[in-house]
């Protein structure tokens, strides 16, 4: 029963490579080391319960479609499901409000929690350091980018909510999304060949 | 810091980046994926994920300590799991995709070169040190487990019933089981969260045709439940890679459990026959034994 060592850096591979190349135990473990992660986020952008079923569900399958595209070179395992779940819970967002026009605007349940360390550190480097910037963006950033990253607001809902003007809503956004891609390149070229402008 | 993509103007640069950004924080219109893909086809990219991994990476830093997903998210989860199995077995035809492989675990696909893969140099440096070191650490650990030799399954079933906390339940005939007159009974901790199940007179099964799983259920009902492990009555090849210890003694089969997630308050331990690998979502019929804590 003892594994080749093929076998062996097989299984030690990330559980994305794993599962682009067919590995079906792969998706098994996918499920128990991230339903956590994917739950906590789609309970924080979901309306309900059986909603954020729906979208764990979705979520996932959507994770095993695109783990051919995971480059761990680029960013954590972690990182990239996260950004798949968000990818699908806009999608849903954008849906439902096409559908209904619910949204009520609360935002003291938008507040969501404020970035720490400690809690971030858990999730991986790359939310440390943004946990890092985001201390460092102007409470004004702060609320518009917790409204839109947790909440998924769309700017105009931030705008109504806080009453600031459109345009700064979408500049707070844009900058403090620019600040954190900033740091997790390092500095280093902007893939879309931009700079940040704060 | 004044590189840019050659193919595309400033103007469009900006333009550009102000799309990305907004698709990462809130999506975009139908024009504006137009627009987008119109732009990513003058730059002479495929895409770039820069701004939904600083998001994503935003968003992680932002939603506090993660929670523990209830029982049913995890058999939605399953169910999802098992239609993409099937996905899998078929995808050799898939468009855009590399071809899925089911068997030798000897191939990882390149992924496609993206434009995003040039930045983050320092990243991969970091990756490289934390999975050396986390290779190290693994091999430490290897290391270790190889030279103490692993106590006896009898041993750590009999340590863990005498715990005070511990629940000892018996096995009973379940419902019109398929097997029918198999006894023994199972030992389990919710503190340590790990138990072992002692069978005598399971009868062999074909691990190619059929294995033996445990379901472990909660006081709402069968609705609730998890899977416990899966096993081969021969104690050969037990759990979804080997992993749950099994181990025959005077007779007896002893069977570690090791349920796939936190197990609060368990009603009713069971075992069922199922396919090879076992299933996220059994329709319990084929029935052996089960154990009830009420």
């Amino acid at each position: 029963m003892a594994a080749t060592r093929e076998q062996s850096e097989f299984l030690d591979q990330p559980l994305l490579q794993r599962i682009a190349s067919g590995d079906k135990a792969a998706v098994q473990q996918c499920i128990e080391r991230y339903t956590g992660l994917v739950w906590s986020l789609t309970r924080r952008m979901s309306l309900n319960t059986a909603d954020a079923e729906d979208a764990v569900q979705e979520i996932f399958v959507e994770i095993w479609r695109n783990a051919y595209r995971f480059d761990p070179a680029v960013a954590s395992e972690t990182t990239f499901i996260a950004m798949i779940a968000r990818r699908r819970l806009i999608d849903r967002k954008r849906r439902a409000a096409r559908q209904k026009d619910r949204a009520a605007l609360d935002e003291g349940s938008a507040g969501g929690v404020t970035p720490t360390q400690s809690v971030a550190s858990e999730l991986g480097e790359e939310a440390a350091n943004a946990a890092r910037v985001l201390q460092e963006l102007s409470s004004e950033q702060q609320r518009v980018l917790r409204l839109s990253l947790i909440q998924g607001l769309s700017h105009e809902k931030i705008a109504t909510a806080t009453g600031m003007p459109l345009g700064t809503v979408k500049t707070h956004a844009r900058r403090g999304l620019l600040r954190i891609r900033q740091m997790l390149t390092g500095g280093a070229r902007t893939p879309a060949g931009g700079e940040a402008r704060s | 810091m004044n590189t840019h993509l050659p193919n595309l103007p400033p103007d469009q640069q900006e333009l550009l980046n102000e799309l990305l950004a907004d698709r990462a924080l809130q999506g975009l219109d139908p024009a504006q994926e137009a627009q987008l893909a119109e732009l990513f086809r003058r730059a002479g990219i495929e895409d770039d994920d820069s701004f939904d991994l600083a998001a994503a990476a935003a968003m992680l830093a932002s939603i506090g300590p993660v929670e523990s997903a209830p029982a049913s998210v995890y058999t939605r989860a399953g169910q999802a799991a098992e239609s993409f199995s099937r996905e899998m077995v078929n995808s050799r035809n898939m468009v855009g995709a590399p071809a899925l492989r089911i068997t030798e675990p000897d191939y990882v696909p390149v992924p496609p070169r993206r434009i995003s893969s040039a930045w983050l140099g320092w990243m991969a440096a970091a990756a490289c040190l934390a999975f050396a070191a986390l290779g190290w650490i693994q091999m430490f650990a290897n290391r270790q487990n190889s030279l103490a030799p692993a106590p006896s399954l009898v041993s750590l079933r009999d340590k863990l019933s005498q715990t005070p906390d511990s629940r000892r339940l018996t096995w009973k005939d379940w419902d019109n089981p398929e097997i029918k007159g198999v006894t023994g009974e199972v030992v389990w901790n919710e503190r340590e969260q790990r138990g072992y199940m002692t069978f005598r007179g399971l009868p062999a099964n074909d691990p190619t045709k059929e294995q033996f799983q445990l379901w472990i259920v909660d006081a709402r009902g069968l609705a609730q439940r998890v899977s416990g492990g899966i096993f081969n009555s021969n104690g050969l090849n037990s759990g979804w890679q080997g992993e749950v210890r099994t181990e025959e003694a005077g007779g007896e089969l002893i069977v570690e459990i090791s349920p796939r997630i936190h197990v609060g308050e368990p009603a009713l331990f069971a075992v069922t026959i199922e396919g090879p690998g076992g299933t996220w979502v059994s329709d319990m019929k084929r029935r052996v034994v089960a154990a009830s804590g009420s």
